[in-house]
């Protein structure tokens, strides 16, 4: 025979079962709370709207004169309308030119247009055709454009993204994917996801992340790592000098941004910002000292023995122009305190003008890449982006 | 399924009082004989066993650190690639004792240390096999078991012997308890129980104390002292569960589950140990930390964390465990309990995911099957029964026993207490030489080269010989890897490494990457690397003997070992010139 519990002891079961649960909801609660805290540190930063523009500095005709800065920047015009223009190519003409460019010339693609071809899938397909891999394309964090993967592709990481920041692009600017429409911030997020402290091209990302971010705040990478500008100051700075992309002329440029974008709003501490600057010094020193008579810098800038076996497919002109370029373009944004002489930036600049107008359009279209930071450079010498320069005089 | 107790409490039931003469209780069986040598053998290899060159040294590197800053380290204080990496110690408070005995009796005392631990851990197992089964000889095969097991993770000198030795005096305090943890002396009217099963509900006040403030006692330092405290928590949430489900089984009323004294006992002994856990200097992110800590993308490429591979001893020996539970429940009368039942599947589970869990494995395995195993063999009890029915007139030869065994116990204890490294300053013997206490392939002249040429830029090392290099190298040297750090790091720093290690393509540019100017190479277990560093343009090999291999493109490195070369020529030349007539 079965017998009935007695309400007290059901009671008294009742209130021992709810404390108990209780005791063990609190718990799970606070675990839950601090799962939440952790996941919220790996919450990315705010982008800002429009990114911080990075002006020139000077104007010094002894390095290049109106007439030889028109007549190179004529030189070097973007001709690749037409069908399949290396993207490699269309990214560093619309970083060069920017935004603005117009030409009379019919020819030459405007920055518009490039912006278009890079980030509209129906005007890529119409210059690369449907059959073309897009260069768009969806991975687990977000939108990115496809990295040395055939010549409709970017020949360097977060190039392209990097591209649209300096020319101006703003985070809400539409994306056109071939699965759909989004905006340019989809692709910002999607470097700033994947970003790793240690990946093998980390500097165009910089330059994303210094254009575009809000705050200065640390944020925490995928890989669980806490990062901020400091460290990825370090990070640049880690490496040997002439490693990397470009003889590592481009870690030196992204440097330079960094301090340009730190006095307009604040992302190094002072200790960051001296170790900069120390660095750039230094590297200034080295190239003071290694510069060739004749006002270039090759290959082996640092002053080593010059190692050509992984260097076929490079002219000795153009191992110069791409050296000598990329230097005297981080220069023209460096602050005062990391210039070299004026005679050395004298010399480097002549040398590029003579160099660039003796290059037969053959060695300009092989070279265009490194060209366009040489020309770039050379617009910045004198206080003026490219598309600023009246180059329609040169038609006649 | 059966919810019966274990047989301890039907054996104290029967409390009949015999007189025995001194002769009878100064004698031992054959069992105690092989006890007395399995612990006298354990005593002596434990003090033998080589101090290991990969993490130990990382815990006690931690633990200087710790001291020296009196806080915990935000990140890896030795791995600069792993900066900004949150970093939580988990077994801080074993770091600290590692470092003070290294700082107090140097690497003598991390040794014995060691063997005194692990041989009081597996003492305490056996305790809790004996209050289990009540038989010696059963209880030192299980020990036997338990150490076969987890043969591949015995000799291992780090912070989880700690947690090793708190789960065997949770086990001892669990066995103890499951002599009371009865069903049928909770659930039974007291009319139907007889006096000496009333006596068995009556629970000592010291097992009281045990339950309700040892054990949270023990969590308190076993969450400071090693990670693997969570795997205690599963050992006593399970109890309860088990509880839970043997009650409601019987019962189907979840009044009486909540009435039952024992389903209440385990689960306040449960919430005031997670309690006991929560005082650590992370609070309950060290419980998340330990739960996600498998998860981290890493441990993939460690050996120790890679999925039970069946071919493997591991594997053999867990399938022989589950061969061995199953030929157990089909022979053995003794009943299941159900805790165990989750334990083993738990643990299980968790050995076929990551190998390193066989260890925890061994241990409840071990403890689920003691009384199987008990009933199983032929007891003195049995054979007692046997002779009363007259089915043997002679006493086996395994259940005499003697004086003269005894005297042997004795001695085998003694031998293996005087012959261990322990008892030598004692004895005021030679203490073991200390190139016998680090394992052979500790890289202890390499370090002693770096330390009069120390690199001063990026090295890149074996991870396995990362934590010696921070412990013996130079300080302040720049390692590219440690044991200690791996979940540390970066997965692109990890993959780096890997790819360096494994000499894979693009290996050197992954290497430029970092800067690195000095490779440390392990030239047996490196060998593809070993050849291509010796060929890297601007290295020089700078240092090399039958372990490994330091070659650097740093210039005052390689010209100070260089002069140094040519003075000791000089030296030579000199020297032979003197012999010269």
């Amino acid at each position: 025979m079965q017998t009935k519990t007695p309400f007290r002891k059901k009671l008294s079961v009742a209130c021992y079962l709810g404390f108990h649960i209780l005791l063990v909801s609190a718990a799970i609660g606070w675990g839950a709370v601090r799962f939440h805290s952790w996941e919220e540190q790996k919450q990315l930063p705010q982008i800002r709207l429009n990114p911080l523009k990075v002006t020139p500095l000077y104007d010094r005709p002894s390095i290049v004169s109106d007439e030889d800065l028109a007549g190179v920047l004529y030189r070097l015009r973007p001709q690749f309308r037409g069908t399949t223009p290396r993207i490699n190519h269309v990214d560093h003409a619309l970083r060069f030119w920017g935004i603005e460019a117009t030409f009379d010339d019919p020819k030459s693609l405007s920055g518009i247009e490039m912006r278009d071809i890079l980030l509209d899938h129906r005007s890529f397909n119409q210059v690369w055709g449907e059959k073309s891999k897009p260069l768009l394309v969806q991975n687990q964090y977000g939108i990115k454009p496809r990295v040395q993967d055939g010549l409709a592709s970017s020949s360097h990481e977060d190039h392209t993204l990097a591209t649209l920041a300096e020319v101006g692009t703003p985070a809400d600017y539409p994306v056109v994917t071939p699965n759909g429409e989004t905006t340019l911030a989809a692709m910002i997020q999607e470097t700033l996801s994947s970003f790793s402290l240690n990946q093998l091209e980390y500097e165009w990302s910089t330059l994303v992340f210094a254009l575009y971010l809000q705050s200065p705040q640390d944020w925490m990478t995928t890989e669980g790592q806490l990062v901020n500008f400091d460290l990825i100051a370090e990070r640049i700075m880690r490496q040997q000098p002439t490693k990397g992309v470009c003889y590592g002329k481009h870690r030196l440029h992204a440097l330079v941004m960094l301090l340009r974008v730190d006095e307009q709003a604040p992302i190094l501490t002072d200790q960051g910002r001296e170790k900069i600057i120390l660095y750039l010094k230094n590297i200034t020193a080295l190239l003071v000292k290694t510069q060739a008579k004749e006002g270039y810098w090759d290959k082996n800038w640092d002053g080593r023995k010059l190692e050509l076996s992984s260097e076929k497919s490079f002219t000795p002109r153009a191992r110069r122009i791409l050296a000598t370029g990329h230097a005297m373009e981080w220069w023209a944004l460096a602050p005062e305190e990391v210039q070299p002489p004026e005679e050395t930036l004298k010399k480097a600049g002549h040398w590029l003008v003579n160099s660039i107008k003796a290059m037969p359009e053959s060695e300009i279209k092989s070279s265009y890449t490194f060209l366009s930071h040489a020309g770039r450079a050379l617009a910045l010498w004198r206080g003026k982006f490219p598309s600023q320069v009246d180059i329609s005089q040169q038609d006649q | 399924m059966s919810v019966d107790s274990h047989p301890g409490s039907v054996q104290s039931l029967t409390s009949v009082k015999v007189k025995r003469s001194h002769r009878e209780l100064l004698s031992m069986g054959w069992p105690q004989l092989i006890t007395c040598l399995w612990f006298a053998t354990m005593f002596f290899y434990f003090g033998n066993v080589h101090i290991f060159y990969s993490d130990i040294w990382g815990h006690v590197s931690y633990g200087d650190w710790i001291l020296a800053n009196q806080s915990l380290p935000q990140y890896d204080p030795f791995l600069s690639l792993a900066e900004g990496v949150r970093c939580i110690d988990a077994a801080w408070l074993s770091q600290i004792i590692f470092a003070k005995i290294n700082g107090v009796w140097g690497v003598r005392g991390l040794s014995h240390i060691f063997a005194l631990t692990v041989f009081t851990t597996h003492v305490l197992f056996w305790f809790a096999f004996y209050l289990k089964s009540g038989r010696v000889g059963v209880s030192t095969l299980a020990s036997f078991l338990l150490v076969v097991i987890a043969s591949s993770r015995i000799a291992i000198i780090r912070p989880e012997i700690f947690g090793t030795l708190c789960v065997a005096i949770l086990l001892v305090i669990m066995a103890w308890s499951e002599k009371y943890d009865s069903i049928k002396s909770n659930l039974l009217p007291e009319d139907d129980l007889d006096h000496s099963l009333k006596q068995t509900q009556k629970i000592p006040k010291t097992l009281l104390i045990s339950l309700y403030f040892g054990i949270p006692l023990i969590f308190l330092a076993w969450a400071n002292l090693h990670g693997s405290f969570v795997v205690g928590l599963a050992i006593l949430g399970l109890q309860f569960l088990g509880r839970v489900i043997e009650v409601g089984w019987r019962t189907r009323s979840l009044i009486e589950i909540c009435s039952d004294k024992w389903v209440r006992r385990w689960l306040v002994v449960t919430e005031l140990s997670v309690c006991g856990a929560l005082l650590n200097p992370y609070h309950i992110d060290l419980f998340i930390n330990s739960l996600t800590f498998p998860r981290n993308p890493n441990l993939k490429d460690v050996l120790e964390w890679e999925p039970l591979e069946f071919r493997d001893a591991e594997g053999i020996w867990f399938c022989a465990s589950w061969v061995l539970m199953l030929g157990l429940f089909r022979r053995s009368r003794e009943a299941i309990r159900t805790a165990d039942v989750l334990r083993v599947g738990l643990l299980s589970l968790a050995v076929i995911i990551g190998v390193r869990m066989i260890g925890w494995f061994s241990v409840v395995f071990v403890y689920a099957m003691v009384p199987h195993l008990a009933n199983v063999m032929p007891g003195k009890r049995q054979q007692g029964q046997s002779q009363a029915t007259g089915t043997s007139e002679k006493m086996s030869f395994w259940a005499k026993k003697s004086p003269v065994i005894t005297a042997f116990c004795v001695l085998i204890i003694w031998f293996g207490f005087a012959f261990s490294n322990i008892a030598t300053p004692l004895f005021g013997g030679t203490p073991r030489k200390i190139d016998k206490i680090y394992s052979q392939g500790t890289p202890r002249k390499l370090t002693e080269f770096l330390k009069l040429h120390p690199p001063q830029g990026q090295v890149w090392n074996p991870q396995w010989w990362g934590d010696w290099l921070v412990w013996d190298g130079p300080p302040g040297m720049n390692v590219f890897m440690t044991t200690n750090a791996v979940h540390l790091s970066p997965p692109r720093v990890w993959k780096d490494y890997l790819g360096i290690a494994r000499a894979n393509r693009g290996w050197q540019s992954a290497a430029e990457k970092y800067n690195v100017s000095t490779f440390i190479v392990h030239k047996e277990k490196q060998v593809k690397l070993d050849e291509q560093v010796r060929r890297l343009k601007g290295f020089e090999i700078v240092y090399e003997d039958d372990l490994g291999i330091v070659v650097t493109r740093e210039p005052k490195l390689i010209s100070a070992v260089k002069e140094k070369q040519d003075s000791n020529k000089t030296a030579a030349d000199k020297s032979e010139s003197e012999v010269q007539p």
